[in-house]
């Protein structure tokens, strides 16, 4: 899988791209750790082309959202399709986590 | 009107209730009523009777006593008629009338003195007056002497007015006689007629009263009666003169009656009855009888006391007792009540108790199971349980010592303590041990609980069990015809454990069997084997293995009829004395016939999971199973996956992980499969979905996600493996 980080507009936008499982996970962890803490800019999670996500992939994601919450900013996930998000649904994370 | 109509009734129903609720009270008032009223008649009557019998007595008495006054008093009238008929013929004879007077006197004793009064100048010899008399002195001698002079005017005194006046006899008012006999005297008097039938004089004759004291005294029937005789005027005559006797004549003289009887007050207060009657004759007297009130009641009063002291007595007696048995009758009134309330409760409790116990039966492709629990009292001290989880069907029977209230909390307690202890622990013995330990703290009373708790695992058929000093549950196992010959009921071969609730040091062992497919297990309690018939002979085990051995082919439903049936056969119209309880589990697993099997054995590193990815994207395929399936597949495999990757080998080890994935075209059977240590993935608690993110544990999640996403997960250790497998159906 492909992992970006870049800086938009003052936001961080992270880009997700093919399957996160769990072995994809630790090294897009390498990548992504630098926006665990976002320094209060906001940060934009673009999964538009994101297929597939383990457990693992889950975990990142609230580590950035809880370092973005700590800083004060919010996090977006933008362009998740219908399998991931039923994921979040099962574990209720659709509910802590803004999408667009 | 109807206002008036509900005050009534009202009225009514407050009495009526009062006697319900004072029942003893009401009694007592009764019987003490109808007592005073007995009382109070027979005293009245016999007060009635006494009265007029008084009455009687005292008009004979004071008969008697008249008649005998008058006997006397008629001597004298008689005399002195004839004398003033004597001294009317002789009136030319002034000096014959002493000899008249004379003889007169000393022929009657009774007759103190007597004179003739001549009307003034009569003979004017003798001076204008005359009274010739003779008068017997104290000393008995007679002495005749002229009285009649200026100083003695007679013609002033009532003996000789009266008769002058009226032509008639009188008996005068006594008075003292000072000069003669110094006794008092009354005088009698009769007026003398000449031959012309004019007035010449008046005879008298004055006679003592003393011997109206011996009549006076003469004997009473009532002691206490004092005798008064006075003139018509009520001046004392006889008898001795006392306040009373005032007070009496006081009344008679406003009365005027001449004869009667009526009640007064002494100054005491004391009631005295009065009699009173004329003598009569000439006189105008009046014989006055006075009792005391108490000489002819007191008695009756004396019969009174006495009759109502035992009465009294009596009555408190009657009353202490009835008080007694209704107090015993409101006692045994509130325990009945209290006895209908514990009974209403027990039966609330019993519905509780029922409602705690699984449905009365399961069924599944693979399993089918049915319970009964028939209660001896309305609750029970016997527990059994099933439940499936993980596709393992966790099972338990019970038996409480003791039976009702008591023995049904500890049962409750015990049910509630399998449920908690199994909902993560799929080993029977370390179940037991948890139920055991809790079961031992504060257990004062040594209440004790036999148990029998299984765990059959669904897809494999392997049953671990443990014992804690429960009869050992019947097996009819489920062999193909030609190898098992007769199909025969055996009793499971238990290891003996303490009961639970005895020991917290009791250690509970495990075993295990395999159990093959179309297998009937059976579990009961000794209220089973014990049940009772008339002749007091028991069920028995032979009894049970008998009927289970027709029950080979029954479902769990027709074993339970079948033992039911025979048992209540068995037991008639005997009491049920113990509770019955039975569990009955038909085995009955699906035969799963492959037609894809496929195998990946991965490192214990997580980088092998884009091996897996691989591998199960190409299976999924080729199965044909649409991407949103397929990844909810490859995703919960994956976590599986990961998870024994992660835990089931310490850090640093190198083990394999194997992977393997049928399908019988309809279901899909993942098995993940590892050598290392004993670890069940089952066991983790589920995430809390619900928490906010600060709250949410990040690990669990994994797990959480198979069972979401999978059919059913199920954890076997067998020959040091450790077994998961993950089942899916994905198409009907």
């Amino acid at each position: 899988m492909n992992t970006k980080i870049e800086e938009i507009d003052a936001k961080y936008v992270a880009t997700l791209e093919g399957e996160m499982d769990t072995a994809a996970a630790v090294e897009a962890e390498k990548v992504l750790k630098p926006i665990y803490n976002s320094n209060g800019k906001d940060v934009i999670i673009d999964c538009t082309n994101l297929e597939y996500i383990a457990s693992s992939g889950l975990r990142i994601l609230i580590s950035i959202l809880k370092g973005a919450k700590a800083g004060g900013s919010k996090v977006v996930l933008r362009g998740v399709n219908d399998d991931i998000k039923n994921v979040f649904k099962l574990t209720g994370f659709i509910s802590i986590f803004e999408f667009e | 009107m109807n206002k008036r109509k509900s005050a009534d009734i009202g009225w009514w129903a407050h009495l009526k209730n009062f006697i319900r609720t004072n029942t003893s009270l009401t009694v007592i008032i009764l019987a003490a009523l109808l007592l005073e009223l007995t009382t109070a008649i027979l005293y009245y009557s016999a007060q009635n009777i006494i009265q007029q019998d008084m009455e009687r007595v005292m008009l004979r008495e004071m008969n008697a006593l008249n008649l005998c006054i008058r006997n006397k008093l008629a001597t004298v009238e008689v005399t002195l008629n004839n004398m003033s008929w004597v001294v009317g013929r002789d009136l030319e004879e002034d000096d014959w009338m002493f000899e008249i007077t004379e003889k007169l006197v000393k022929e009657n004793s009774v007759i103190n003195g007597s004179a003739i009064a001549f009307v003034p100048n009569y003979y004017p010899k003798e001076g204008r007056w005359f009274e010739p008399s003779t008068v017997r002195k104290a000393d008995g001698s007679i002495e005749n002497k002229q009285v009649g002079s200026a100083n003695h005017d007679y013609t002033k005194s009532e003996f000789y007015t009266v008769p002058m006046a009226t032509d008639s006899c009188i008996w005068c008012e006594p008075y003292m006689d000072v000069d003669g006999s110094q006794v008092e005297v009354t005088t009698y008097s009769v007026p003398v007629y000449d031959d012309d039938g004019r007035k010449v004089a008046v005879v008298i004759a004055d006679i003592s009263l003393d011997w109206l004291e011996d009549v006076m005294n003469e004997e009473r029937v009532y002691k206490s009666t004092q005798r008064f005789l006075t003139t018509g005027s009520y001046n004392l005559l006889g008898g001795e003169d006392s306040p009373m006797f005032r007070e009496a004549v006081k009344i008679l003289k406003t009365d005027g009656d001449k004869e009667g009887y009526f009640t007064a007050k002494d100054k005491h207060g004391d009631k005295k009855h009065v009699f009173y009657a004329p003598i009569g004759g000439k006189t105008d007297w009046v014989l006055i009888n006075i009792l005391d009130d108490n000489d002819a009641f007191g008695k009756l009063r004396r019969i009174r006391f006495f009759l109502l002291l035992p009465v009294m007595i009596g009555l408190f007696i009657v009353g202490f007792i009835v008080w007694r048995s209704s107090r015993n009758l409101e006692r045994l009134r509130e325990i009945n009540a209290e006895k209908e309330r514990i009974g209403g409760e027990l039966r609330v409790a019993s519905q509780i108790q029922q409602s705690m116990l699984p449905g009365h039966h399961l069924h599944r492709d693979d399993v089918d199971i049915r319970g009964s629990l028939v209660p001896a009292r309305e609750v029970g001290g016997d527990l059994y349980d099933y439940f499936i989880r993980d596709e393992k069907l966790f099972f338990c029977i019970g038996d409480v010592s003791g039976k009702g209230a008591p023995s049904a909390m500890l049962m409750a307690v015990t049910h509630g303590l399998f449920r908690s202890a199994s909902a993560h622990d799929s080993n029977p013995a370390r179940i037991m041990d948890a139920i055991n330990e809790v079961a031992c703290q504060g257990n004062d009373t040594n209440m004790f609980v036999t148990m029998f708790v299984g765990v059959l695992d669904l897809p494999t058929g392997r049953l671990r069990y443990c014992d804690a000093g429960h009869d050992a549950p019947f097996i009819i196992r489920g062999e193909r015809l030609e190898v098992r010959g007769e199909k025969s009921a055996t009793a499971l071969e238990v290891n003996p454990h303490l009961p639970i609730g005895l020991f917290d040091d009791t250690k509970y062992t495990v075993q295990e069997i395999s159990i093959q497919p179309d297998s009937l297990i059976f579990l009961y309690t000794d209220g089973l084997t014990e049940a009772k018939n008339a002749e007091h002979k028991l069920f028995g085990l032979e009894r049970i293995q008998a009927v289970l051995n027709t029950c080979a082919d029954n479902d769990s439903e027709e074993v339970l009829e079948k033992i039911t049936q025979s048992v209540n056969g068995f037991v008639k119209l005997a009491e049920q004395s113990d509770d019955l309880t039975m569990l009955a589990i038909r085995y009955t697993p699906k035969q799963f016939e492959s037609t894809l099997t496929e195998t990946l054995v991965l490192k214990n590193d997580v980088h092998e999971v884009t091996r897996f990815s691989s591998f199960i994207k190409s299976v999924t395929e080729k199965l044909g199973i649409e991407t949103p399936l397929a990844r909810k597949l490859r995703l919960a495999v994956e976590e599986a996956v990961v998870n024994v990757i992660s835990y089931a080998y310490p850090e640093g080890t190198e083990g394999d992980v194997t992977i393997k994935i049928m399908s019988d075209g309809h279901t899909l059977r993942f098995q993940i499969i590892d050598t290392g240590v004993p670890f069940d993935p089952t066991k983790k608690e589920k995430a809390d979905t619900t928490l906010s993110i600060e709250e949410r544990q990040i690990g669990g999640l994994g797990i959480f996600l198979v069972r979401e996403l999978m059919d059913t997960i199920n954890y076997e250790r067998v020959d040091g493996k450790n077994i998961l497998t993950l089942i899916k159906t994905f198409k009907k």
